[in-house]
C-alpha cells in the first residue's frame, strides 16, 4: 500500500502550524500535543492551553522554568531543574538497598509529577535508544547516574550525549564491554555505536567495526566509574569511514556523527516516536528534518520543536497514528484523570503490558508500534486499567473520579463521556459505541463506580490504543 | 429535622434491635428476670464450655477511651483538626447526639447502662454454639432505656411495613426470638444472643434453674480464675479456653506436629509448643490503664512432663533463667534468654525432621572447619552458657552516614571455660567470615571491609569497616552496607559478636560492670519506645520516599502521613515481654508502656 504521506509537501508539512477551521486549536488539538509531547494533560491543563493559544503552550513545554512558582504538584519545585535535584536525591535514597526493581517505580513517580513532561518523554526515547537494563546491570545507583545522563542531553546537542554514553559504566557493563584490552578489541559498544546509537545497518562494514573497536581499547570501568588505561588503548593507525589516523573513542564518535546517514537516523527515529508510527514518514519529509539537525549542531530539543509546532503534526494524518506504549497507558491515565497510584503496582503492570522502564528487552530498547498489541496483552491493558482504578491507593484530583468530574461541572453521562473523550481519546468513536459508553455511565450505581466502569470500557476499544 | 446518614441509622438500629425485645416482656418477665440477675456468667455457661471470654467492665474503658490524654494530643493535631471539618466527621457527631437526645443519656450513662455489667462471649463443645451475654451495669435505667429503644424498633418496623419483623416466642415466662441463625432473648440485666438455639436454651435454663452442671462446677475454670489477678489489678477482659478438649476435637494439630521444620521456630517458640502439648487449660488476661497495655498469657506447667529433648528450652531442672540483659546507651531492643544451643542440636534427630536434620549435619561439618575442626556442637556450643543476649542499638555514624539507618546488633555470650584455645578458635572463625564476607562483597559492588584489632577496657576487640571510596559524593546517603562494621569482642569469659564496632565496644563496657545474677524468667524481651521512635525520625526520609512510591502521594501528602505516623508512635514509652516457668505455670506477659509527658 503506497504511504499516504508520501506526497505531502514537506515545506508546508514542517511549516509552524496556523489554526484554522480544519484545524482549530481546541480541546483534543491541546490534547494531542500534550500525548504526544508529554504523557497527557487533565482538564485544567487542556483549558489554559486552549485560552493561551499554540504559540504559547508551546513555549511552556519547551521553557517550562517557572521561578516564580516555589512548589509544584505534590508539593515538588515547580522549576525542572530543582524538580531534578529533588528526584535524584529521592532516587539515590530510594535505591539504597541496592534494589534495582525500585528504579522503575521511581521514574513513574517522576514522569507523574515532572513540571517538564517534554524532558521525561524524550528521556523517555532516549531510553528507547540507548537501550540498557538494569536485569544485567544489576547496579541501582549506575543506572540511575546512566538515566540521569539520558535527562541531561535529552534535548540538547546530539554528540555530547553520545560521548557521555560511551563513557557510561552501565551501558559498558550492559555491552560486555568493561573490559576492552588492545590485543583484543571489544567490538560490541562499535556495532552498537553504529548500528543502533548512530547510523543503522548498511552504513558502515565488518572491518570499519573492528576498526572503530580499535579506538575504544583502553575504555574501561574500574569500581563502578569510566576510567582510560592508556596501556591498554591501541595507538596504531585506524581506518574507518574515510578516515585514518590515531584515533581514540572520542574521534569515533565524531566521526561517525560526520556521516550523513547520522542525522538522518535520528530524525527518522524522533519522527516515529513524536510524530507517527504508521505510516512512517517517507524520505521527503525526513531530509528537511536531518537538514535541520545537521545545521543546529544536532540539537534534537530544536528539530522536537520543529516538529511539534508543524502543520503535519496537527493534521488529521498523524494523529492517531502511534500505538499507546504501556508507560503512555498507565502514566497517561494518571496525568490525564489528575491521578496518583500505587507506584511499584504500576511499574509491576507496565512490565506485565512489556514495557518495563530500566529493563529493556536487549540492545535494540522496544519495537513498539503495533508489537504492543496482540490477544493477550489487549485483554491484559484493560485488565490493567481496571485494576488501577479499582485499587485502594488510586485517588483522583482530592478524591474519587465523581469528585474529579464534579470540580469540573461535568454533570450527565452524556457530558462524563464526552469530557473523559476528551482527556483520553485521540480520534472520536463511533455514535454507536458513544451510546454505549453513556449507558454504562448512565447506569446504576455510585457515581465515583459507574465513572470507572466507562473509562475501563473505554480502555477496551482500539480507539483508545492509538495516540 | 436533620437527616440522619444511612450507614448511621443502621448502626442506630442495630443498637435498638439489641435491646428492643424486652418490650413486649417489661412487665411480665419480672420473675425470671429477678432469678437471672443472681446469676453470675459460669452459672449460666454450660460446663461443656470450651472457650470464654469477656471484657469485664466495659463502661470503665469506655470511659477511659473518652478521657484518655491520647485524645487531647490528638485533638491537638493539625490532622485532627482537619478530620473534624470532614463530612464523615460531622456525620459521627450528628450520631452521638442522636442517640443522647432520644435516651436521654450521656455516652458513658448510656454504655454503662446497655453493657456495664460486662460482655461475655463462649463457644460451647456440646451445641457447636456460639453464646455472647451482655449485662447492663444499671438495671433501672435499662429498663428505662429499653421502652425507649421499643418506640423506636416499633417506629421503625412500622415506617418499614413490617410491624411483625419480631415475633416473640414464649419460653419458660421469657419471650425469645428467632434469627436466621439462633435467636435472641433478654432477661433482666441479661442480653443474650446465640447462634444455636439449643446453646441458648441451656442457658436460659441455667439462670432460671439450680443447676449444677455449669462452668461454675468446672475445676479447670476454677483454677483459671485463680490465675487472673483481682482487685486493682484486676484485668479489662480475660479468657478461658479447655485446651484439652481443643487438643482432642483435633483443633490444635498444626501447633504440634510431629517434628519441627524449622530451627529458628523451635528456638524461639519449641518450649512453648511443648507446653501447650500438656496444658488442661489457658487463661489470658488484658489489663488496660491509661498509660499500660498488658496481656497475659498462663497455663499449667507440669516439668515432668517435659520430653527430654526439649529440655534444652527450659534446663534439666526446669529452672532455666535469663541473663539481666546489658544495656548501653541508645538501646533499642534486647532479648535474654535461656537455651541451651548445643543441647538443642545434639537432639537434632528427635526434634526435627529429616530434611531439617540432614541439612543441619551438613552443616555442622561446615562449621566445624570454620572452627579449627573442632565440633561445633560440642566443642564449641557445649562451652557457651545456655544464658544469652541479642541486642538492638541504635548507632552514630562516622565516615559515611547511610541513606537507610539500621539498629546496630549483637550476640552477647559467655563461655563456661574461657581457655586460650576456645578464644583464639573464636577469632580465627571471626576473621575468616569476614574474609568470606569480603569475597561476597567484592562480586556485589561493595567496598572492602578493612580489618583491624584494638584493644578496649581489657577486651581485644577484632573488628573490621568499610572502606570509603575518597571520591564518593554520598557521605549523607551512603549505602546500606556503611550500617556495618562487624565486631568481636573478646572479654574474659564473655564473647560479644557485634554488627558494629561501636556497638561491641559498649558491650565491653556494659559486661565490665554486669551483675551475674539471673532473671527469674526464661526469656525477657525489652523494647524501648523513646529510641524505636527516634530511629523511625532518623529514616523519615525513607519514610516519605516509601510513602510517596507506594500510595503515589506528592510530598506534601506524603509528608503529612508520615508526620501523623512518628507524632502517634512517640507516645510509646516502652514494651516488655516476659516467659516465665514458675510455680507450676508458664506465663506469658506483654506489656506496652505509654507515655504523654512530652
Amino acid at each position: 500500500m503506497a504511504n499516504p504521506l508520501k506526497n505531502l509537501d514537506p515545506t508546508w508539512a514542517w511549516a509552524p502550524y496556523e489554526p484554522n477551521s480544519k484545524q482549530p486549536w481546541d480541546h483534543a488539538a491541546a490534547a494531542h500535543l500534550y500525548r504526544r509531547a508529554g504523557f497527557g494533560a487533565n482538564w485544567g491543563q487542556l483549558e489554559t492551553a486552549q485560552r493561551d493559544g499554540i504559540a504559547k503552550t508551546l513555549e511552556r513545554m519547551f521553557s517550562p522554568a517557572t521561578a516564580k512558582q516555589p512548589k509544584g504538584e505534590g508539593g515538588f519545585s515547580a522549576d525542572p531543574a530543582a524538580f531534578n535535584k529533588e528526584m535524584f536525591v529521592f532516587g539515590q535514597s530510594m535505591m539504597a538497598t541496592g534494589d534495582s526493581r525500585k528504579l522503575s517505580s521511581w521514574w513513574l513517580f517522576r514522569m507523574l509529577y515532572t513540571p517538564d513532561q517534554l524532558l521525561e518523554k524524550t528521556t523517555l526515547f532516549w531510553h528507547g535508544h540507548f537501550a540498557t537494563s538494569a536485569a544485567k546491570v544489576d547496579n541501582a545507583e549506575l543506572m540511575l547516574k546512566h538515566n540521569a545522563k539520558l535527562r541531561e542531553h535529552a534535548l540538547s546537542e546530539f554528540e555530547p550525549l553520545v560521548q557521555a554514553i560511551s563513557r557510561d559504566p552501565a551501558m559498558l557493563i550492559w555491552l560486555d564491554a568493561a573490559v576492552n584490552r588492545k590485543v583484543r578489541p571489544n567490538e560490541n559498544y562499535a556495532r552498537e555505536l553504529m548500528e543502533l546509537f548512530c547510523l543503522g545497518v548498511g552504513n558502515y562494514t565488518e572491518n570499519e567495526i573492528k576498526e572503530v573497536a580499535r579506538t575504544f581499547t583502553g575504555w574501561e570501568i574500574n569500581r563502578r566509574r569510566f576510567r582510560f588505561d592508556k596501556y591498554q588503548h591501541d595507538e596504531g593507525v585506524k581506518t574507518f569511514l574515510g578516515r585514518s589516523g590515531n584515533f581514540d573513542g572520542d574521534d569515533a564518535v565524531k566521526i561517525v556523527l560526520e556521516q550523513p546517514a547520522a542525522p538522518r537516523f535520528i530524525a527518522r527515529k524522533l519522527a516515529r516516536f513524536f510524530v507517527s508510527e504508521e505510516p512512517t514518514l517517507p524520505d521527503s519529509l525526513i531530509e528537511p528534518l536531518a537538514k535541520e539537525l545537521r545545521s543546529n549542531g544536532f540539537n534534537v530539543g530544536k528539530v522536537v520543536r520543529k516538529m511539534l509546532g508543524s502543520n503535519l503534526f496537527f493534521s488529521d494524518h498523524v494523529r492517531g497514528h502511534i500505538v499507546r506504549s504501556p508507560v503512555m497507558l498507565g502514566i497517561g491515565l494518571l496525568r490525564s484523570l489528575e491521578g496518583r497510584a500505587n507506584m511499584n503496582l504500576l511499574a509491576q503492570g507496565l512490565e506485565q503490558l512489556g514495557q518495563g522502564v530500566f529493563y529493556p528487552p536487549n540492545v535494540k530498547g522496544w519495537d513498539g508500534g503495533r508489537t504492543w498489541i496482540n490477544s493477550s496483552t489487549l485483554l491484559g491493558r484493560a485488565n490493567f486499567v481496571r485494576r488501577i482504578l479499582a485499587d485502594k491507593e488510586s485517588k483522583f484530583g482530592d478524591g474519587d473520579l465523581a469528585s474529579l468530574a464534579n470540580k469540573y461541572g461535568i454533570n450527565g453521562a452524556p457530558a462524563t463521556v464526552d469530557w473523559l473523550a476528551s482527556l483520553l481519546l485521540a480520534r472520536p468513536v463511533p455514535v454507536t459505541v458513544k451510546r454505549t459508553l453513556i449507558e454504562i455511565a448512565s447506569s446504576a450505581g455510585a457515581a465515583d463506580r459507574r465513572i470507572a466502569n466507562t473509562i475501563h470500557a473505554m480502555s477496551t476499544l482500539p480507539e483508545y490504543q492509538l495516540v | 429535622m436533620r437527616r440522619i446518614p444511612t450507614a448511621l441509622f443502621a448502626i442506630i438500629l442495630s443498637f435498638i434491635l439489641t435491646l428492643a425485645p424486652s418490650w413486649a416482656r417489661a412487665a411480665d418477665d419480672a420473675e425470671p428476670g429477678k432469678v437471672a440477675a443472681t446469676k453470675s456468667i459460669e452459672q449460666i455457661l454450660p460446663a461443656s464450655t470450651l472457650f470464654y471470654a469477656e471484657i469485664s467492665r466495659p463502661a470503665e474503658l469506655v470511659n477511659m477511651l473518652l478521657n484518655h490524654p491520647l485524645r487531647k494530643k490528638l485533638e491537638q493535631m493539625d490532622q485532627y483538626k482537619a478530620f473534624v471539618q470532614t463530612p464523615q466527621y460531622k456525620q459521627i457527631t450528628a450520631g452521638i447526639t442522636f442517640i443522647e437526645n432520644t435516651t436521654k443519656m450521656s455516652i458513658k450513662d448510656l454504655a454503662d447502662t446497655a453493657f456495664g455489667g460486662g460482655i461475655h462471649v463462649a463457644f460451647d463443645a456440646e451445641t457447636q454454639g456460639f453464646i455472647l451475654l451482655i449485662k447492663s451495669g444499671n438495671i433501672e435505667k435499662f429498663e428505662s432505656l429499653k421502652q425507649t429503644a421499643m418506640s423506636l424498633v416499633q417506629l421503625a418496623a412500622a415506617a418499614g411495613g413490617n410491624e411483625n419483623a419480631l415475633k416473640p416466642n414464649p419460653y419458660r415466662g421469657i419471650d425469645t426470638y428467632r434469627l436466621p441463625q439462633g435467636g435472641f432473648a433478654t432477661v433482666g440485666p441479661w442480653i443474650m444472643f446465640v447462634n444455636n438455639r439449643n446453646l441458648g436454651q441451656v442457658a436460659l435454663d441455667n439462670m432460671l434453674d439450680k443447676n449444677s452442671d455449669t462452668l461454675a462446677s468446672s475445676k479447670e475454670f476454677k483454677q483459671a480464675k485463680k490465675l487472673i489477678a483481682t482487685g486493682s489489678d484486676a484485668p479489662a477482659a480475660w479468657a478461658y479456653g479447655r485446651m484439652s478438649a481443643l487438643r482432642d476435637a483435633g483443633m490444635l494439630n498444626g501447633l504440634f506436629q510431629d517434628k519441627a521444620n524449622d530451627i529458628g521456630a523451635e528456638f524461639i517458640a519449641g518450649g512453648l509448643m511443648e507446653v501447650l502439648k500438656h496444658a488442661p487449660f489457658a487463661s489470658a488476661s488484658l489489663t488496660v490503664k491509661q498509660n499500660e497495655l498488658g496481656l497475659s498469657i498462663a497455663t499449667p506447667f507440669d516439668s515432668k512432663k517435659v520430653a527430654p529433648a526439649r529440655k534444652y528450652y527450659f534446663s534439666a531442672d526446669s529452672k532455666g533463667s535469663a541473663p539481666v540483659a546489658l544495656r548501653p546507651e541508645g538501646t533499642l531492643l534486647t532479648i535474654a534468654t535461656h537455651r541451651d544451643a548445643a543441647a538443642m542440636f545434639r537432639a537434632v534427630d528427635e526434634l526435627f525432621n529429616e530434611t531439617v536434620a540432614a541439612e543441619w549435619t551438613k552443616s555442622e561439618s561446615q562449621l566445624s572447619t570454620f572452627f579449627g575442626g573442632r565440633d561445633f556442637v560440642d566443642d564449641i556450643l557445649g562451652n557457651l552458657k545456655p544464658q544469652m543476649q541479642i541486642i538492638a542499638a541504635r548507632q552514630k555514624y562516622g565516615d559515611v552516614t547511610p541513606a537507610i539507618k539500621l539498629p546496630a546488633g549483637a550476640i552477647v555470650m559467655r563461655l563456661k571455660k574461657d581457655d586460650e584455645l576456645t578464644r583464639a578458635q573464636f577469632k580465627s572463625a571471626f576473621m575468616s567470615l569476614m574474609s568470606i564476607i569480603n569475597l561476597d562483597g567484592m562480586n556485589n559492588g561493595r567496598s572492602m571491609l578493612l580489618l583491624d584489632i584494638q584493644k578496649h577496657s581489657g577486651a581485644n576487640i577484632y573488628t573490621s569497616k568499610y572502606a570509603v571510596d575518597p571520591e564518593t559524593t554520598k557521605k549523607e546517603a551512603g549505602d546500606i552496607y556503611f550500617n556495618f562494621s562487624p565486631t568481636m569482642a573478646v572479654y574474659k569469659d564473655w564473647i560479644i559478636v557485634s554488627s558494629t564496632n561501636q556497638l561491641a565496644k559498649q558491650l565491653v563496657d556494659e559486661a565490665i560492670k554486669a551483675s551475674e545474677g539471673l532473671l527469674k524468667d526464661n526469656t525477657r524481651i525489652q523494647l524501648d519506645g523513646k529510641v524505636g521512635h527516634q530511629m523511625l525520625v532518623d529514616n523519615r526520609e525513607q519514610l516519605i520516599g516509601q510513602n510517596m512510591l507506594s500510595k503515589g502521594h506528592g510530598r506534601t501528602a506524603a509528608e503529612n502521613e508520615i508526620d501523623w505516623l512518628l507524632a502517634a508512635l512517640k507516645y510509646i514509652k516502652s514494651g516488655d515481654m516476659n516467659l516465665s516457668f514458675q510455680d507450676n505455670a508458664a506465663k506469658l506477659s506483654l506489656t506496652f508502656k505509654l507515655d504523654f509527658t512530652e
